[in-house]
C-alpha cells in the first residue's frame, strides 16, 4: 500500500539527449536502493560512540571529514566533528540495532534515508559538467576516489561523493532534487547524455 | 568576391582560403579567418567607423585592440542585437552584422554634428552647471533630448535568446596574457609540473609578438613555444579570454568569447562563459598600451596609434596609406614607420626630441625616411580622412611646413596594463624613467613580468617570465629548476622615451585626450580653473576615462596634464581607482544559467507531482513551489479557496504540510535546551504530546513559532514556519556551537525527510479511522496536543493533533518517499466522506479566521504582548529575549498590536497592506496601523483581516478606516477581537 | 572571492558560509538578569578598520559555526578555528 516513491520518478524517463556533436558523453540516472542513518555523538562522548557501534560496524568509524571508506559494504563519511553517515543497502536497516547500542547519554542516532535523493553523473565530461555547479577542485589529483564533500550546487546543500574515475554520486537535498536533475540535464545538453533508469 | 582594395596581396596572418562575408550598415563586405572586424572594414576602406559622443565628430579606429575608444558597433540582429562592441577585438565571424553608432540618419551624413556648433557649450561641467543648479527642473526636461543627442549604441527590450554559462575552476598557477613574457612563464610552470591556465584575451597567442612580420623568426618562436605548451597536459591555454577582475584569495573572473564556434543555443552550447578561478599564483603578463599624442584634431580619421598600424600591416596586411607621418616622442614608434617604409609608403617621422640615436637614424636613412626632430603635430588637415599635417617645432611651435599625407602614427609612450594588478587595493606607481605607471606591488603569490613592470626588451622579459613562472609553480611545490629559452629574434628598436607627454600651446582645434567621452585639454584645463584638482574629482567633473574604454588611452595623459596644470611633478601622482571589469563584459556572461526559472533553485514538496496530475495550481513562496489551490473548488484562485474553506469547516480537507520546517532535537539537555529557546515552557511537556512555542530574538521580539513534540524522554520533534526554517536552524546551531556548548544536544535538520499532510475538519477523526483501520484515534487515545507514533506496513507514521485551522485537525507526518503512496490512500479510504485536497490560500485563510499569527504578523519588529500571546512566556524560568523584552518601549500603550478587522460595507474587498485610520482622522500619512492577512470568511460572510493598530484592542468595537491609496479605495470597517470562530476552541478539542 | 579554511572541510569560497557577526563580543550567559549586558550584546557594536575576528557557519557544508580572523581593511584572512574550541576556552577560564 505505501510504496516508496523517489522524487525523481516524473523526471526519470528512458531516453536522453544528443549533444552538440551528436553524442552522448554523459550516463545520469539516480542510485536507489540505499538507507542513509546519521549516527552522532556529543562533542565529549565521540570515544564512546565509536566503541558503542564498533561491534555493529565491523570497524572503525572514519576520522577525517571528506575520505569516505567502506567497511562490510556499508560506506562511512565522517560529516561533522562527531557526525557521520552510514549508507549500506536497502535490505539492511541499522536503525533499530543503532539506537540500542547508541544510549541517549552518548549519541543520537537519525534516520535520513528519504532526506536525500541521489544523482550519479558518469563519463568523461562528467566533471567538466559539474564545474558548472560546483565550486570545488574537482581535478582527480585534488579529489580523489572515494573522496567526499559537503558543499553547494548551485547553492543548495549537496554531497558529492567521487564513486568512480568519472563517476559521481550527488546526494541532494530531497525537495531540491527534481531541480538539481532538471539543472543538470540541461547543463549537460552540449554534451549530450543518456538516462540510466534504475533497477 | 567583393574588392578589398586596402588588403596587400600577401602576408598577414589570416587564412586567405577562408573568406568571410559580413555587414556594416547592411552594406555585404569580405574579410579573412583571422581578421577581426575592424581590420576586414579597414581592408575594405571604411575608414569612418562612428560618430563622437558629444560633438558627434567623424571618427575611425584609433588602435586595434581592447583600448579602441571609437570604433564601437551595434552587432547582431533583433534579440541579438549588442551595442558599443569594439570593433578592434570582435573575431569576423561569417554572416556578422554590424553597424555603426551615433549617427542620425547615418554616420557618414550625421545632422547631429550640428552639436559641433554648439560645442563651446558643451564643455567640462555643462550638463549640471546647465541643468542641476537652480534651474534643476530644466533637466528632466532637456535629459532625454542631451540622452539621445549624445550617447552611444542602444540594447533592446527583447529576451537574448543565446546561452551563456558560468563556471568555477582551480589552478596552481594562473598566467595572464600571452605575449612573451606570459608565454615564457606559463612554459616555465608547466615544465615544472605544475596546473597552469593561460588566459589570453586575443584570438591567437603572441601579444605584441603577433606586431612583428608574419614571415620573420620572432614567429617561429612563437610557434615552437606554442607547440610545446600545447603537448603538456597540465598547461590549460584558453584563448578569446579575458580576465575581468582580481577578487580576494587570487580569485580571478575571466570571461570566454566563443562566438567563432557558432554556438548552437539549442544544443546548450554558451556564447559566452564566465569562470570564476582561483589560483594559488598568479603571473601578470599583461603587456602595455600605446600613448596617444596630444595634438588639435587628433581625433581624425586616419589618425591611429603607432602600433596598431604596425599590426593592421603586419597581422592583418592591411595597407591603410601611401603617405605616411609618424609622430613620437619615443624609439618604439620607429619599427612602425620602418615596416610602412620597407612597404613601399613614403614616410616622415616627426620627433619631439631633439635628437634620435645614431643606429635609428641611419636605418631611416637607409630606408629613404624624411626624419624631422625637434618637431611636432600642431594640426591636422581633412575631416572625414587625414589629408595632411601642420607640424612645428617642439621648442618654439612656430608652423614650419605643411605635409600632405594619408596616415597619422602616433606614440607618447607605452603605459603598462597594471589594471588587474590594483584591483586588489595596490595603487600603482609613477617611473619617469619609462615615464609610465607600474604596479605598486603584488599580493602575496602573485608576480609581474614583461612589459607589465616596465621591462620593454626582450631579454628582460624573457628573464622576467622565466622566473616568474618557476616561482609560481614553486608555491604548489613544484621544481623550480631553470629551463632553458633562447629568446626570439626582434627587430627590436627599443624605447627611449624622454618626456611623457608634449602639448601644444598654440590651440586651434581640439586636442582630444579622452576620445570616447569627446574630453580635450581645455575641458581638463576648465575644471582645473574650477578647482577639479583631485583626479578623482576631475575624472568624474569631464567624465574623462569613464567610457567602455575607462580611459585606456587617455587617464595617464590626463594625469599628465593636470600635474602640469598644477605645476607638480608627475611622479608624486596617484591613478583614479581601478576597478573590475578590465573590459566590457554582458550582464548576460555574469547571469550565466541563472535567468528565467534556474534564477534560483526551486524546492518542490514531495507531493509536487500529485499537485499537479489532480488539478492543483501552484504557486512560487520563497524557493517553494506549493499547492495553492484546487480545480475541484473552482476555476480562479478567488473562488476555490472560498469553497476549500467551506470543505474543512463542514467536512474533511487534505492539505500538503510538507514545507515546515522539521528539527530533530535529541540529547539528555533537550528539554533543558527547548525551555532556553521557546519563551514558553517545554521542559514539563510530557512524553506524546505536543505544544505551540514561540522563540524570541536576542532583542525580545518574536523570532519564529512552531510546535515541538515531545517523542520520548529526550527526543523532541520541532517543527518551524516554512519561510524560517533556515534561520531558526542556524540560529540554534549559533547557540549550541558558541554558548551552550556544555548542553549534550544534538540537533539535525529533518525537513527533507519527513512529508507532512493535515486531515482537517469536522469529519477528520472519521477519514483518519477509515485510513487507518484498527488505530484507536479517539480523543482520550489522542487528545487534542496528543502524538500518536504508530507503523503502517513498517512505514513509521506521527500522528499530531493540531488545528491550524481551528477545526478538529490532525498532522501526519511520514517520510517523504511514502508521501504521495499515504496522500492517495487518506483520499481513497476517506471517499465516502466526501475528503478533498485544499490548498494553501485555504490554509492561509482557515488561519485568519481562527486568528493564528502567521509570517505576515511575524515580521521581527512585534512583541509576544502585540500578538496577544504575552501570557505565554514563562515566569519562571530564563529564555532568549526574555531581559530585552522587558524594555519599556516594548511596553508602551500605543504600539501597533494585533486586532481583528471586520468589513463594514457589503460588496467592498479589504486588501492586505491597506492603511488603518480611525473614523475621524484625515486620511493621510502612515495612519495607525495596517492590514496584514485579509480573507473571505465563509463562516460570516465578509471580509475579514487582521492587522496591528496603534494601541490595539483598546479600540476594540471603534470604527476604522481601511485606506488604499494604489487604488484610491477607503473602506469602512471596525476593530474586533482577533479570533473569528470558536473562541473557546470546542471544535478543535471535539 | 573570499576564500575561507573551513578546518572540517578545507578551503571554500565564501558563498558557502553565512556571516554571524562579531565573535569577540560576549554573549551575557544565559539567564543574566543584567539588562545593560545585553543591550551592550545586541545593540552596540565595534565597527574596527584592520583585524577581526567573526563568526562563520559553513551553511552548506559541515554546519558548523567557525571563527574567522579577517582584516576589515584588505580581507586578508588568517586562522579559522572551531567556535566551540573557542567557547570552550572560555568556560574554561570562567571557571
Amino acid at each position: 500500500m505505501l510504496e516508496r516513491k523517489s522524487a525523481l520518478v516524473g523526471a526519470l524517463q528512458s531516453g536522453g539527449r544528443n549533444g552538440a556533436t551528436g553524442q552522448r558523453r554523459l550516463r545520469i540516472g539516480e542510485t536507489r536502493g540505499w538507507n542513509l542513518l546519521q549516527v552522532a555523538a556529543f562533542p565529549a562522548t565521540l570515544e564512546e560512540l565509536e566503541q558503542a557501534v564498533r561491534p555493529l560496524l565491523g570497524g572503525d568509524l572514519p576520522t577525517r571529514l571528506g575520505k569516505a571508506i567502506s567497511v562490510n559494504g556499508r560506506r562511512l563519511l565522517k560529516t561533522g566533528p562527531e557526525q557521520f553517515w552510514i549508507i549500506t543497502r536497502a535490505s539492511e536497516d541499522l536503525t533499530t540495532a543503532f539506537q540500542a547500542a547508541v544510549t541517549q547519554d552518548i549519541g543520537t542516532v537519525t534516520p535520513l534515508s528519504h532526506s536525500r535523493t541521489c544523482i550519479f553523473v558518469e563519463g568523461l565530461s562528467a566533471r567538466e559538467l559539474l564545474t558548472t555547479g560546483i565550486a570545488l577542485d574537482l581535478h582527480p589529483n585534488a579529489f580523489q576516489l572515494d573522496s567526499f564533500a559537503l558543499t553547494g550546487l548551485h547553492h543548495t546543500p549537496i554531497m558529492i561523493h567521487r564513486s568512480g574515475d568519472n563517476r559521481y554520486d550527488l546526494y541532494v537535498m530531497r525537495t531540491f532534487a527534481l531541480w538539481a536533475w532538471e539543472w543538470l540535464t540541461d547543463a549537460a545538453l552540449p554534451y549530450g547524455y543518456e538516462i540510466v533508469l534504475p533497477l | 568576391m567583393i574588392a578589398t582594395p586596402y588588403r596587400l596581396p600577401a602576408g598577414g596572418r589570416l587564412d586567405r582560403d577562408d573568406a568571410i562575408g559580413f555587414s556594416l550598415d547592411g552594406r555585404p563586405m569580405s574579410g579573412f579567418r583571422g581578421d577581426t572586424l575592424a581590420s576586414a572594414l579597414l581592408a575594405n576602406g571604411v575608414m569612418l567607423v562612428g560618430r563622437s559622443f558629444k560633438y558627434h565628430r567623424p571618427r575611425g579606429f584609433l588602435s586595434a585592440g581592447i583600448e579602441e575608444p571609437n570604433g564601437l558597433f551595434t552587432l547582431g540582429e533583433g534579440q541579438c542585437t549588442e551595442p558599443n562592441v569594439a570593433g578592434t577585438v570582435t573575431e569576423l565571424v561569417e554572416g556578422l552584422s554590424a553597424r555603426r553608432q551615433n549617427g542620425w540618419p547615418s554616420v557618414e551624413f550625421d545632422l547631429m554634428s550640428i552639436n559641433w556648433l554648439i560645442a563651446p557649450l558643451l564643455a567640462a561641467g555643462f550638463y549640471y552647471k546647465t541643468f542641476m543648479g537652480p534651474t534643476r527642473g530644466a533637466w528632466m526636461f532637456y535629459e532625454p533630448l542631451i540622452r539621445r543627442a549624445a550617447g552611444l549604441g542602444r540594447g533592446v527590450h527583447q529576451r537574448d535568446p543565446d546561452r551563456y554559462q558560468t563556471r568555477h575552476a582551480f589552478t596552481e598557477v594562473l598566467v595572464i596574457g600571452a605575449g612573451l613574457a606570459g608565454l615564457t612563464a606559463a612554459l616555465a610552470a608547466g615544465r615544472a609540473g605544475a596546473r597552469v591556465v593561460l588566459v589570453e584575451q586575443d584570438t591567437l597567442l603572441g601579444g605584441g609578438l603577433l606586431l612583428e612580420d608574419a614571415a620573420g623568426p620572432a614567429e617561429d618562436w612563437r610557434r615552437r613555444v606554442e607547440a610545446e605548451l600545447q603537448s603538456l597536459p597540465n598547461v590549460d591555454i584558453l584563448t578569446r579570454t579575458t580576465a575581468l577582475g582580481l577578487y580576494d584569495g587570487g580569485t580571478v573572473a575571466l570571461v570566454e568569447r566563443r562566438d567563432h564556434l557558432q554556438p548552437d543555443s539549442a544544443c546548450g552550447e554558451a556564447r559566452q562563459i564566465v569562470t570564476t578561478l582561483r589560483a594559488r599564483a598568479i603571473v601578470y603578463a599583461t603587456g602595455a598600451t600605446e600613448r596617444p599624442l596630444i595634438f588639435p584634431n587628433n581625433d581624425r580619421p586616419g589618425v591611429m596609434l603607432a602600433a596598431a598600424v604596425r599590426g593592421y600591416l603586419n597581422r592583418f596586411a592591411v595597407g591603410l596609406a601611401k603617405r605616411a607621418v609618424v609622430t613620437t616622442n619615443n624609439d618604439s614608434a620607429y619599427a612602425t614607420a620602418f615596416d610602412l617604409a620597407r612597404h613601399g609608403v613614403a614616410v616622415t617621422v616627426v620627433d619631439q626630441r631633439n635628437a634620435v640615436r645614431r643606429e635609428l637614424e641611419n636605418k631611416a636613412k637607409a630606408l629613404k625616411i624624411e626624419l624631422r626632430t625637434d618637431a611636432t603635430v600642431i594640426d591636422v588637415l581633412g575631416t572625414k580622412r587625414v589629408t595632411g599635417v601642420v607640424l612645428g617645432s617642439t621648442s618654439g611651435e612656430a608652423q614650419l611646413s605643411k605635409s600632405d599625407c594619408d596616415l597619422v602614427c602616433m606614440s607618447g609612450g607605452w603605459s603598462p596594463t597594471v589594471h588587474l594588478t590594483a584591483h586588489g587595493g595596490i595603487k600603482p606607481h609613477y617611473r619617469s624613467d619609462i615615464a609610465a605607471f607600474v604596479p605598486g606591488g603584488y599580493a602575496e603569490g602573485q608576480f609581474g613580468a614583461g612589459a607589465l613592470t616596465g621591462s620593454f626588451a626582450v631579454a628582460a622579459a624573457i628573464r622576467e617570465g622565466m622566473d616568474a613562472g618557476r616561482t609560481a609553480a614553486a608555491r604548489s611545490g613544484h621544481d623550480a629548476r631553470a629551463s632553458e629559452l633562447a629568446p626570439p629574434v626582434l627587430d627590436s628598436t627599443g624605447y627611449g622615451i624622454e618626456s611623457i607627454c608634449h602639448l601644444p600651446r598654440k590651440r586651434n582645434g581640439k586636442a582630444f585626450v579622452d576620445f570616447q567621452n569627446d574630453v580635450t585639454v581645455k575641458d581638463l584645463t576648465i575644471a582645473h580653473q574650477e578647482g577639479y584638482q583631485s583626479v578623482e574629482h576631475l575624472k568624474r567633473y569631464t567624465t574623462l576615462g569613464m567610457g567602455t574604454d575607462q580611459g585606456k588611452t587617455s587617464n595617464i595623459n590626463a594625469l599628465v596634464i593636470e600635474a602640469q596644470s598644477r605645476g607638480v611633478d608627475i611622479s608624486g601622482a596617484t591613478t583614479t581607482t581601478f576597478r573590475p571589469p578590465f573590459t566590457p563584459v554582458s550582464f548576460g556572461a555574469l547571469s550565466g544559467r541563472s535567468v528565467g526559472k534556474d534564477f534560483r533553485p526551486t524546492r518542490r514538496s514531495p507531493l509536487h507531482d500529485w499537485h499537479l496530475a489532480h488539478g492543483g495550481e501552484l504557486i512560487q513562496a520563497g524557493p517553494w513551489m506549493r499547492a495553492w489551490w484546487y480545480r475541484w473548488a473552482g476555476s480562479t484562485a478567488q473562488s476555490a479557496y472560498i469553497e476549500e474553506m467551506r470543505l474543512v469547516r463542514t467536512g474533511v480537507g487534505l492539505a500538503d504540510a510538507s514545507t515546515l520546517g522539521k528539527i530533530d532535537v535529541q540529547g539528555p539537555d533537550a528539554a533543558e535546551f527547548l525551555d532556553r529557546i521557546y519563551a514558553n515552557n517545554f521542559s514539563k511537556l510530557q512524553i506524546g504530546k505536543a505544544r505551540y512555542g514561540v522563540m524570541l530574538a536576542d532583542d525580545g521580539t518574536v523570532f519564529d513559532d512552531g510546535t515541538t513534540t515531545r517523542l520520548g524522554e529526550t527526543r523532541y520533534f520541532m517543527t518551524t514556519t516554512t519561510a524560517q526554517a533556515g534561520e531558526v536552524m542556524s540560529w540554534i546551531e549559533f547557540l549550541l556551537q558558541t554558548a551552550w556548548t556544555d548542553l549534550k544536544v544534538h540537533v539535525t535538520s529533518i525537513t527533507d525527510e519527513w512529508a507532512a499532510m493535515a486531515v482537517a475538519g469536522p469529519r477528520a477523526r472519521a477519514a483518519l479511522e477509515l485510513a487507518l483501520p484498527g488505530e484507536d484515534l479517539s480523543d482520550s487515545k489522542l487528545p487534542y496536543m496528543g502524538c500518536l507514533e504508530i507503523k503502517i506496513e513498517g512505514v513509521p507514521l506521527r500522528l499530531i493533533r493540531l488545528s491550524f485551522s481551528g477545526e478538529l485537525a490532525f498532522e501526519v507526518y511520514v517520510p517523504a518517499d511514502h508521501a504521495v503512496a499515504l496522500w492517495e490512500h487518506i483520499l481513497s479510504s476517506a471517499s465516502p466522506l466526501d475528503i478533498k485536497p485544499y490548498g494553501l490560500e485555504a490554509v492561509a485563510s482557515l488561519r485568519i479566521e481562527k486568528g493564528h499569527v502567521a509570517g505576515l504578523e511575524l515580521d521581527h519588529r512585534n512583541t509576544l504582548d502585540d500578538l496577544g500571546l504575552g501570557r505565554m512566556a514563562s515566569e519562571t524560568k530564563a529564555y532568549v529575549g526574555r531581559e530585552l523584552r522587558q524594555r519599556p518601549m516594548l511596553h508602551a500603550p500605543q504600539r501597533w498590536s494585533l486586532v481583528g478587522i471586520e468589513c463594514l460595507e457589503p460588496g467592498k474587498t479589504l486588501r492586505g497592506g491597506s492603511i488603518l485610520f480611525a473614523g475621524t482622522d484625515k486620511i493621510e500619512g502612515h495612519g495607525r496601523g495596517y492590514i496584514t492577512s485579509v480573507t473571505w470568511s465563509t463562516e460570516l460572510n465578509k471580509f475579514i483581516a487582521l492587522g496591528l493598530y496603534q494601541g490595539g484592542l483598546q479600540h476594540a468595537g471603534e470604527d476604522i478606516v481601511c485606506a488604499y491609496p494604489l487604488k484610491a479605495e477607503q473602506v469602512k470597517a471596525r476593530i474586533v477581537a482577533p479570533m473569528f470562530i470558536d473562541p473557546k476552541g470546542e471544535r478543535l478539542r471535539a | 572571492m573570499l576564500r575561507i579554511a573551513c578546518p572540517l572541510c578545507g578551503e571554500r569560497d565564501y558563498t558557502e558560509f553565512r556571516y554571524g557577526g562579531d565573535a569577540d563580543k560576549r554573549r551575557p550567559l544565559h539567564g543574566t538578569a543584567d539588562l545593560k549586558a545585553w543591550d551592550d550584546y545586541v545593540f552596540v557594536f565595534d565597527n574596527p578598520k584592520g583585524p577581526h575576528r567573526e563568526f562563520w557557519q559553513h551553511v552548506v557544508g559541515c554546519r558548523q559555526w567557525l571563527i574567522l580572523e579577517r582584516d576589515t581593511a584588505t580581507n586578508a584572512v588568517g586562522v579559522c578555528e572551531l567556535a566551540r574550541a573557542l567557547a570552550n576556552a572560555r568556560e574554561d577560564s570562567r571557571r
